[in-house]
């Protein structure tokens, strides 16, 4: 039937030519009409053949309408690259010009996989809000499109099938009034799938209440394909355009940047020789007269020369000094010789070089330099520049008469060292500046002060080579301190043996490695870790980053693959848990020397299922041995370890990247050293227990294993001082309070991809009232993995010194979380807590006691 | 014969005592500033023969100092020699714009700079 071919080379997405069949029909139509008329012929046949032509002519006068209006309203359409207005035409054309009064068109989105609802046509408010309010998963749209659906390329589910009765929730059903037999029902549904090739839909559009209130026919459903049709290609092009567009705003704040940067450099050249050419002009000036009047001006004038040309001599050789130091540290090669050394020796050098600068200002120096050595792995004469700049700063702007104080703070696996002074202060609104290169508070004090601004950033570049860190308090007129926290471990890199590239930024990735092993070791609690990676071609392993290993084992150390420990597990892709190494049948002693340990864990990294390297620790700080608890957590943190690892190879050479990844490692190492909860194995087995009780699955618990050790860390932003505190907090210290879940979702953020993880650690503070932070959730919109951290770690608080009140005993605490059952906490956790608590102490009656020595930061 | 009064303007004092010592060994007399401000204000009240100023200073700089001067009929007959370790082409420019007389750059001669008075003095 010409019908047919029509649709057939309309299908085939010709439709020019199917305008032309179209019109060609018209014009069949019409000439057998005349030719029928012609021939005179007045039989039933004629009469019955005119009317079907008439038939046919109306039919394919209608189409060809609808088709030229289609291609009208899709050429408009492809002219459109701005995405909302387009998808937002695309359903008022459906309304308009194909028959259905309701439309709905979903948009797939790969970051949530589902399909999120982007424009409406013909549905009111109500019906709106709740489409809106819910996105269809990928899979559950793919579970509506069964072949017995299948209508041309649509899907077509009539209520007669009965498929929405036990998923009303997912569609609207419109109120549409009473309806006959054969016609649309409230509850028939339509879709029209948007494909891209074969494989990738781009949405879907739904459509409703047929104007003719008929169910659509086949040729009606394929118009409607047709649209459809047309209608991705626009919805692509407006995408790309839309990335496109990202990408040239990116690319126009890259080149601010760089000319911002540009005139940055240009900037300090100007500088720079301006500030050479000061004291350069003064020598030669006091130089040339000295000369001129050699021998005929009297003594004490000569004199006065030539200590006023050595006296500025010095001063420049200072800033070329400090100027060649920062292009250096800068640019990349700096030779760190990381040894242990005692810092109370180098403030004592320190003292006494700066001791005559301070006594012409009458200035009371006040270092503790009496007082055991405080030991720390750390380049030696960096450590010098560091306190020589601090403390020559702090004499810099004290005025006359006033004081300096250094004071030390010997912690278990930190040293903090402040350094304060009384002098001008600096305004809270520079502050965060302090610390930019050349930055002065302002440029009268070059004059006044000396120096070119350079001494802080030297020493903000010494203190993160030494991952540590370091930070500025200060009121205006109040004077101002610096505090700088160092770590006591030593990691090592294997990549050069003195030189490290150190240059952050470009190459910043590089030490992306010695970061892993340290959050590891401290996230585990173990006084060693290595990161060994695989070397394909030799089919070895080799160590990439080691902390607390000896220097020369873990330079050389090679594994084949299969051999040893981390060889079998490079193998098997499987780990493997020592608990004690004397009595694990599976190692001969010839093994044992180079591990001197007890308990070890091996764990395999892997990148999309293939294994690339091997996590190793041993020995626990605590000198408890590892447990399965321990495999598991390692096993997820290795997860975490092997999509940086991915990332840093997908991303080589974009800065940001490297730059987040490792300002989150350095905050996570940072956070664990704060240790303001002490009972993290105890803490661990809480929530892992709780969790079980309350019938988590086994991936859910093993995840909450993890977050057990990491769910506070955003604490670490909060400052010292309020977690110090005695008294009560003050409004804006409480706020400060409030914001750590957000900041400890923003430090994982770059090493974290399970949306999960991050809603646990963000809602974990608040209550089931409704009244917590950040988000005032409340009941059981509050993830459950939080609800369950929130009792445990409030028990675990409240058994806990603090400095504002003295530890509770075991009763206490648990007679406060039941107090605050309902309001604070789920009263289903807190009951299922109170079991788990009773079995604990059941099983210690039960046991032998062993003495276990004191945990550090376990 | 009237000693001929300079009035030297720079923030270090360093300089200040060798100009102060060279122009006062020619027979100079000479005032001395610390910045644009007190430049201006010990100009006006002090009535100088010559200006030597620097550049670079807090609170007014030379090249602002140089044109308020030049633009009060009090002062703008006096010459003005700016003296500055910007030494730039697009420097120079800026000093002439501003009305300097002349631009001396620094590490400079005390020597020569006198010179310079001088040459400037006798037009």
């Amino acid at each position: 039937m010409l019908g047919q071919a029509v649709l057939g080379m309309v299908a085939g997405g010709g439709l020019h030519l199917a305008l032309v069949a179209a019109l060609a029909t018209l014009v069949l139509a019409e000439v057998a009409v005349i030719a029928l008329r012609r021939q005179g012929k007045a039989s039933a046949l004629a009469e019955a053949g005119a009317a079907r032509a008439k038939d046919i002519e109306g039919r394919a006068a209608r189409r060809a309408d609808n088709l030229a209006r289609i291609l009208q309203t899709s050429n408009r359409l492809n002219t459109n690259l701005d995405l909302e207005p387009l998808l937002d035409e695309i359903v008022e054309a459906v309304r308009q010009s194909l028959g259905f009064r309701m439309v709905l068109l979903r948009i797939f989105d790969e970051e949530t996989n589902s399909f999120e609802a982007r424009a409406f046509a013909g549905l009111d408010a109500d019906a709106i809000r709740k489409l809106s309010s819910k996105t269809v998963p990928l899979e559950t749209f793919r579970s509506w499109l069964k072949d017995e659906f299948k209508i041309g390329q649509s899907y077509f589910i009539s209520h007669k099938r009965d498929f929405w009765s036990d998923r009303k929730e997912d569609i609207y059903i419109p109120d549409l009034g009473a309806r006959e037999e054969g016609e649309w029902h409230p509850e028939d549904t339509l879709f029209v799938p948007l494909w891209i090739g074969d494989q990738r839909l781009v949405g879907y559009l739904s459509v409703d209440d047929p104007v003719d209130r008929k169910i659509p026919t086949a040729e009606a459903i394929e118009t409607l394909e047709i649209f459809a049709n047309q209608t991705v290609t626009a919805i692509e092009n407006a995408r790309l355009y839309g990335r496109l567009e990202e990408n040239i705003i990116e690319l126009r704040d890259m080149t601010k940047r760089l000319r911002e940067l540009n005139e940055i450099k240009s900037n300090f050249v100007a500088t720079v020789s301006h500030e050479l050419r000061t004291p350069l002009t003064s020598i030669r000036a006091y130089a040339e007269t000295l000369a001129r009047d050699w021998g005929t001006s009297p003594r004490e004038t000569e004199i006065e020369f030539l200590s006023i040309i050595e006296e500025e001599a010095h001063r420049l050789a200072k800033i070329v000094e400090d100027m060649l130091d920062l292009s250096r540290m800068e640019s990349g090669k700096v030779e760190i010789k990381k040894a242990d050394m005692d810092l109370r020796k180098i403030l004592k050098e320190v003292n006494q070089v700066l001791l005559p600068s301070a006594r012409k200002k009458y200035l009371r120096l006040d270092l503790p330099l009496e007082g055991p050595p405080i030991s720390l792995s750390a380049d030696e004469g960096m450590m010098k520049q560091l306190f020589l700049n601090l403390v020559g700063n702090a004499i810099k702007f004290t005025p006359e008469g006033g004081v300096v104080t250094v004071s030390l703070d010997d912690r278990e696996s930190t040293v903090e060292a402040s350094v304060e002074d009384n002098g001008i202060g600096i305004p809270p609104s520079k502050i965060h500046r302090v610390f930019d290169e050349f930055y002065q508070v302002d440029s009268s004090s070059t004059r006044r002060f000396g120096g070119v601004g350079l001494g802080l950033a030297i020493a903000k570049n010494i203190v993160e080579w030494h991952d540590g860190r370091i930070w500025a308090e200060s009121e205006s007129g109040n004077g101002a301190k610096f505090t700088v926290r160092l770590p006591k471990r030593k990691s090592v890199a294997a990549t050069r043996a003195d030189v490290a590239d150190v240059a952050e930024g470009w190459q910043c990735e590089k030490r992306i490695p010695e970061l892993i092993v340290d959050m590891i070791a401290e996230i585990m609690g173990a006084k060693t870790a290595s990161l060994m990676l695989l070397n394909e071609e030799a089919d070895e392993l080799f160590v990439s980053a080691a902390m607390g290993l000896d220097e020369a084992v873990m330079r050389t150390a090679r594994v084949k693959v299969g051999e040893s420990i981390s060889g079998w597990v490079a193998q098997t892709g499987k780990p493997i848990l020592v608990r004690d190494i004397e009595d694990d049948p599976r190692f001969q002693r010839s093994n044992r020397p180079q591990y001197e340990s007890r308990s070890l864990l091996s764990v395999p990294l892997k990148i999309d299922g293939k294994v690339v390297g091997v996590v190793n620790i041993t020995n626990k700080v605590s000198l408890t041995p590892f447990t399965e608890n321990d495999v598991d957590i390692l096993k997820i943190l290795s997860d975490r370890v092997a999509a940086v690892l991915a990332k840093v190879r997908q991303y080589e050479g974009i800065k940001t990247e490297f730059n987040s990844i490792c300002t989150s490692l350095r905050s996570l190492i940072d956070a664990r050293r704060l240790g303001s909860n002490r009972r993290g194995d105890e803490l661990t087995a809480w929530v892992v227990d709780l969790a079980g009780s309350l019938g988590l699955g086994e991936e859910d618990v093993a995840l909450l294993r993890y977050v057990s050790r990491i769910y506070d860390v955003g604490m670490v932003k909060v400052g010292e001082r309020i977690l110090r505190k005695r008294g009560g907090l003050g409004v804006s210290e409480y706020e400060s309070v409030k914001r750590h879940p957000r900041e400890g979702v923003d430090i994982v953020g770059p090493i974290e991809f399970l949306e999960q993880v991050k809603q646990v650690m963000m809602h974990h503070h608040e209550r089931y009232d409704g009244g917590g932070y950040p988000d005032g959730l409340k009941g059981e919109a509050i993830p459950i993995g939080a609800r369950i951290l929130a009792v445990v770690d409030a028990y675990s608080s409240m058994l806990s010194e603090r400095p504002y009140r003295s530890a509770l005993s075991r009763d206490e605490a648990v007679e406060e979380l039941r107090k605050c059952s309902m309001t604070q906490f789920d009263p289903a956790v807190v009951e299922a807590f109170v079991e788990v608590l009773g079995k604990h102490q059941v099983e210690r009656a039960a046991t032998v006691s062993v003495p276990v020595p004191q945990s550090a930061d376990a | 014969m009237a000693k001929t009064k300079v009035l030297v303007v720079d923030d270090e004092e360093y300089i200040q005592h060798i100009l102060n010592f060279s122009f006062g060994a020619e027979g100079y007399d000479v005032i001395t500033a610390s910045d644009g401000e007190e430049g201006i204000s010990k100009a006006k009240n002090e009535k100088p023969d010559v200006i030597v100023m620097d550049i670079m200073m807090p609170r007014l700089d030379g090249y602002e100092a140089c044109k308020r001067l030049k633009a009060d009929p009090e002062t703008k007959g006096i010459p003005v020699i700016l003296l500055t370790a910007k030494g730039r082409d697009v420097d120079r420019k800026l000093g002439t714009d501003a009305g300097a007389d002349d631009y001396v750059v620094k590490p400079f001669s005390p020597g020569r700079l006198i010179e310079r008075v001088e040459g400037i003095m006798k037009r």
